[in-house]
């Protein structure tokens, strides 16, 4: 019983840091988020493929499953210690330049 | 005969009272309502210590408010202590007792400098004098004064009749000046000086060079009196002051925009206009894009040349980043300041940009 009440508490908690999580990202500064995602994530994992990881490699809805759960993400290892604030400019950035966004990104 | 002798002797005495009155009337004028100091010294005294490069073992103070007063006018290398504030700067004075201190303030019926003197030979200096004309005799006599930069700032704000010129070396002038100066190197004065201006009599000169201890700006000085020009004077504080007191933007208060980082359109718009050179424009798309169609007054720097060369990149204007979306100009604002973080006149263009061949534009800002 008491185990059942554990696993469902732990169930409950994990899906409401998740929803949580998604529901934050979003609305950051993308302009800075830009920067940061050159310093922390371009420069270490994605500039030695032609033309790197862009955010129109990917759709909106691609993005925000991947930074629902950033420890998956495969460079993760590899990235500085980044703020949750820097983390979320980085996210507006690539999901407002996402391939499906307005505005795609090119290279302005 | 008689009556000769005695209208002749009533006229003497009437006129002998009459002429003592005016003096004693004068005196009464000029008699000085506090304790005169014990040691006064003359123009020419002071002429011979109040020169660039400044002598030793002399220290010449201005007892007056710093502001109006000295900021205004003051006597070559003199140093502000107001009488108002002397045991509060006593600091400043020189360690050594025996440095000939020369007080002054704002003539005759000035007693602040008297004040002054008097508390300095109390501390124990022993070589302590009152210039007791003070200021206003210095001004008749002395080819050129000196001013505070708050003035120049005044003057500049005002829109006075004045040419502030800088004395460096070029190079120097070229890598920041105070803004709306001419440069004209000391050592380059006799073949420049067509750059003066023509009006001699009303124009104020405000020569400047390199601060306190630099000797360029007086000699300027000094030469331009020699050419007729009649208001002659020396901002000593120079740029370095000039940096410390206003920014190394030259002056130039940018108006920031509603996003962090960002300049306000439409001032930069009117910046670009009238005075373009009061900012450094950097556009930071590819060589390719730039070529097609710029701002006139803006340099090209691709994002990735300015994380190399940032530590490069001069200073001593307001900064703006450009681009066509203000992608990369935001970028390019948060690599700066990531790379030199104490640079504070840092911006860019948060608008859509068109630009033509013939470099006209057409800016966007965005929402």
């Amino acid at each position: 019983m008491n185990r059942k009440l554990i696993t469902i508490a732990a169930a409950c908690l994990i899906t409401f840091f998740t929803v949580s999580m998604a529901f934050a990202l979003g609305g950051g500064n993308g302009r800075k988020g830009k920067f940061l995602y050159r310093k922390n994530c371009y420069k270490t994992c994605h500039e030695e493929k032609v033309g790197g990881l862009s955010p129109a490699n990917k759709t909106q809805a691609e993005w925000t499953a991947i930074f629902s759960d950033t420890s998956k993400i495969p460079c993760h290892d590899k990235w500085p210690a980044v703020p949750e604030k820097d983390l979320n400019d980085i996210f507006t950035y690539l999901h407002d330049y996402a391939k499906d966004s307005p505005s795609p990104a090119k290279c302005s | 005969m008689n009556r000769k002798i005695i209208g002749i002797t009533m006229l003497l005495v009437f006129a002998l009272t009459a002429i003592s009155g005016v003096a004693l009337a004068e005196e009464k004028k000029t008699t000085p309502k506090f304790k005169q100091f014990h040691s006064l010294v003359d123009y020419k005294f002071v002429a011979q210590y109040a020169k660039m490069p400044k002598p030793k073992g002399v220290m010449i103070i201005d007892a007056r408010p710093y502001k109006p007063k000295y900021i205004n006018g003051y006597i070559p290398t003199s140093v502000s202590i107001p009488a108002s504030q002397f045991d509060k700067m006593v600091g400043q004075l020189p360690e050594s007792k025996d440095t000939t201190l020369i007080f002054y303030c704002g003539g005759f019926a000035c007693g602040l400098s008297h004040k002054s003197a008097w508390k300095a030979e109390k501390l124990g200096y022993t070589n302590v004098h009152v210039y007791a004309a003070g200021f206003p005799d210095w001004k008749k006599n002395a080819p050129y004064y000196s001013v505070g930069l708050e003035a120049v700032k005044n003057m500049m704000a005002k829109g006075e009749n004045y040419a502030l010129v800088d004395a460096r070396p070029y190079k120097k002038y070229l890598a920041g000046a105070i803004p709306s100066a001419i440069g004209i190197p000391e050592k380059q004065f006799a073949k420049k000086r067509g750059m003066l201006p023509i009006d001699k009599a009303e124009t104020t000169l405000i020569y400047y060079c390199g601060g306190y201890k630099c000797a360029l700006s007086h000699k300027s000085a000094i030469k331009a009196r020699y050419l007729g020009y009649k208001k002659v004077v020396v901002a000593e504080a120079g740029y370095p002051g000039w940096k410390e007191m206003y920014g190394s933007s030259g002056g130039v208060e940018v108006q920031a925009g509603e996003v962090e980082g960002a300049v306000d359109t439409e001032w930069l718009l009117k910046a670009l206009k009238e005075n373009p050179e009061s900012i450094l424009l950097i556009d930071v798309r590819d060589p390719e894009e730039y070529a097609a169609g710029h701002f006139p007054s803006a340099i090209n720097m691709s994002v990735d040349m300015v994380e190399k060369k940032a530590m490069e990149i001069a200073t001593d204007k307001p900064i703006v980043f450009n681009c066509s979306t203000g992608a990369r100009a935001g970028e390019a604002f948060y690599l700066f300041k990531d790379i030199r973080p104490d640079v504070k006149d840092v911006f860019y263009l948060e608008a859509t940009n068109d630009f033509g061949e013939d470099n006209s534009y057409k800016v966007h800002p965005n929402k």
